[in-house]
């Protein structure tokens, strides 16, 4: 017994893969990569420059090859993930804002490598977070591909768990491999453990950058798993409909897992979607649509329909902070809502204003509203006990249970017994609001936790390779 | 008449207000009096009722698109005629060099254009020069700058200095946008303002003009 979330009927997820299939076989996808539409046409796609159709029996091969399960392994193997999952979804932070609000003055201003790093210390120590998004982003970097690849290098050297990365070209995916490969000990070891994946995402509606569609390759080739998040937009960049788009959200799943299975049979992949609606006044992503759950649901259906992993990026509200218990339960059953999708994992903690802005303290605070979510997650068994068939005789009609036996046997395993004020945010007694408490936390622990250090060996590897990766790319 | 050509412009019907722009011209009706009396009416109504909520952005452009073909029609019969319909402004937008984001830029330049600009869309990833010998050549009263990559962003400012360094800058307004641009951006790079939607962008603009 537990609760699921399911928008799809069988039928209706059966039409929606044939659609695709048609989709990806008449309208085909763009790739703006010579040699990978090369890759593809050797395996029985049709080329027309870098249009790119791919015939049905393509795409039902690599549906064929789909691993039966994918690990999210970690620096620290305590932390490691194994997909899928069987209780709950994992949770993981937000990523990429380019913007942080200061601890101290509260201010919004350009993210760092240095708060990058708060971000990843505070996350090793909060249990929840079960892999880790670089939030920030180390805007101080003057290329995109160094921005990406410090990113790794920060999160590596100072979380313990899976770091699940973004890879937009080639050369990230070459170093950021470089980087993995020496933290995890050699290219045999970061394929049969990938301590980190990469989220190289089509462009959508249906194209791959070049970049990306080369990073994807390199990727599959070295084992790493993708993470292909597309960002579908009902009524901007996909149909104003939702079947629609959920469509292309899967062709543009599908034709990823085509482009990686060519490039490695064994390459492990994650169905990745963030689609969501565009808000038809502004043209601007609406984070806060009550479609939005909805279509997670659906990608986590599909996903499930082909035995891969999921992974969409929806959690708290956007609107905080909260300013009473009320308004704090509610985003509690916001959350639940999008857990409930039951997709494998979910990268959404501390994320504001639409994904461009975070803070340090909101972390803590997701944190604090996602355990109260796990509350209506949990698995209630039915069986001979739990039914209480015989208890149920013995107090008869008009008695109570208060006071059977069975009633405290149970009680505290199967029913929530904490108040909603159980919890830092609400003491009516504190003078501090709760977005200070949360701060006073936050300063608490990164102050007293310390992340494990890599060996001196490694970290002098890795800094041997961003030197070299920012000669090649800066000069 | 003119009503049904100024209620389908309304509706975004773009082949309706087509043919009823034929009709009327057959009928004789000057096309100076359609432009005026339908099609301007039409799509500065579409866009009162997107300010104040009751559109929404596909119905905008719809009508946007409606004027377009309507005014293919209408303006090589109105060129050099007295009171000659004139576009509020020249707008050249794009999005800026080593940045291929272009759903965002896209609107800006449909709003714009349905708002009565005379929009010229440089595209996406648009260097540098591109923008400046856009500039020289068309002389708009504007430029929009898009940028929505943190490492994008400086050419932002690289068009600016360069406009600086052509002579160009006092001769038009900047407007920059994008996700992580923000006030402070647009100060620090010297633009003349930063709007953070289509409608923001259009309300700029306007308010520059008056």
């Amino acid at each position: 017994m537990r609760s699921l979330m399911t928008i799809l009927s069988q039928d209706e997820v059966e039409r929606i893969h044939q659609a695709t299939l048609h989709l990806l076989e008449s309208t085909g996808v763009r790739v703006d990569s010579e040699r990978v539409v090369k890759m593809l046409v050797r395996q029985g796609a049709k080329a027309d420059g870098s249009r790119v159709r791919m015939p049905r029996e393509i795409v039902r091969s690599a549906i064929e090859k789909v691993n039966s399960g994918v690990i999210l392994a970690a620096r620290d193997p305590q932390f490691s993930l194994t997909l899928p999952t069987v209780d709950f979804s994992y949770n993981a932070t937000s990523g990429y804002c380019p913007f942080v609000k200061d601890m101290e003055t509260g201010e919004t201003r350009n993210s760092t490598a240095s708060d990058l790093k708060d971000y990843a210390v505070l996350c090793d120590y909060l249990d929840p977070v079960a892999f880790f998004w670089p939030i920030a982003m180390p805007t101080e970097e003057v290329s995109p591909v160094m921005e990406e690849l410090c990113a790794l290098d920060v999160s590596l050297r100072n979380i313990r768990k899976h770091v699940q990365c973004s890879c937009a070209s080639g050369a990230a995916a070459q170093y950021q491999i470089q980087l993995a490969t020496a933290v995890a000990g050699g290219e045999k070891a970061l394929r049969d453990n990938p301590i980190f994946s990469a989220v190289a995402s089509p462009n959508t509606p249906l194209i791959f950058e070049k970049g990306i569609a080369e990073a994807m390759v390199l990727l599959a080739e070295a084992g790493v798993p993708v993470t292909p998040m597309n960002v579908p937009l009902a009524g901007t960049t996909a149909p104003a409909t939702m079947a629609g788009a959920i469509a292309v959200t899967n062709a543009e799943q599908l034709a990823t897992l085509v482009i990686l299975k060519s490039a490695n049979p064994a390459a492990p992949m994650i169905y990745a979607s963030d689609t969501g609606v565009a808000d038809l006044r502004s043209g601007q992503v609406n984070y806060d649509a009550p479609e939005y759950p909805l279509l997670g649901a659906a990608c986590a259906q599909m996903a499930r329909y082909y035995g891969l992993p999921s992974c969409v990026a929806h959690g708290s509200s956007e609107d905080r902070p909260f300013q009473s218990p009320a308004g704090f339960e509610r985003n509690v059953l916001k959350i639940v809502m999008s857990q409930m999708t039951r997709t494998d994992l979910s990268a959404w903690i501390g994320s504001l204003e639409n994904a461009i802005n975070s803070s340090l303290w909101d972390v803590v605070l997701d944190v604090e509203a996602l355990e109260r979510a796990f509350a209506y997650m949990r698995k209630f068994d039915v069986n001979e006990d739990t039914l209480a068939l015989e208890v149920i005789s013995e107090v008869g009609p008009g008695g109570h249970f208060l006071a059977h036996k069975h009633t405290n046997r149970h009680f505290r395993k199967e029913l929530w017994t904490k108040k909603l004020e159980d919890n830092f945010i609400f003491q009516p007694t504190s003078e501090l609001s709760h977005v200070d408490r949360a701060k006073e936390r936050v300063k608490e622990i990164l102050s007293s936790h310390t992340v494990a250090a890599l060996d001196q060996a490694t970290l002098q590897e890795m800094d041997n390779i961003l030197k070299h990766a920012r000669r090649e790319i800066i000069g | 008449m003119l009503e049904e050509i100024r209620k389908a412009i309304l509706e975004g019907e773009e082949e309706l207000a087509e043919a009823l722009v034929n009709k009327a011209l057959e009928e004789g009706i000057p096309a100076l009096e359609i432009l005026n009396k339908a099609c301007i009416p039409g799509v500065e109504k579409a866009g009162a009722l997107f300010e104040q909520g009751d559109y929404f952005l596909p119905e905008l452009i719809a009508a946007g698109q409606a004027t377009k073909a309507a005014m293919n029609l209408l303006m090589p019969r109105v060129k050099g005629q007295e009171g000659e319909w004139k576009s509020i402004a020249a707008f050249v937008i794009g999005t800026v060099e080593g940045d291929v984001h272009d759903i965002g830029k896209t609107i800006v330049a449909s709003m714009l254009s349905a708002s009565g600009f005379d929009v010229i869309d440089l595209g996406i990833d648009v260097p540098t020069d591109k923008f400046l010998e856009v500039i020289k050549d068309r002389k708009p009263e504007f430029v929009g700058l898009s940028a929505l990559l943190t490492s994008t962003m400086p050419k932002q400012k690289a068009v600016i200095e360069a406009l600086k360094a052509a002579g160009l800058r006092d001769k038009l307004k900047v407007i920059v946008g994008g996700a992580p641009v923000t006030e402070g951006w647009a100060q620090k790079i010297g633009a003349d303002g930063y709007a953070a939607d289509a409608v923001a962008a259009v309300k700029m603009a306007k308010s520059f003009i008056s």
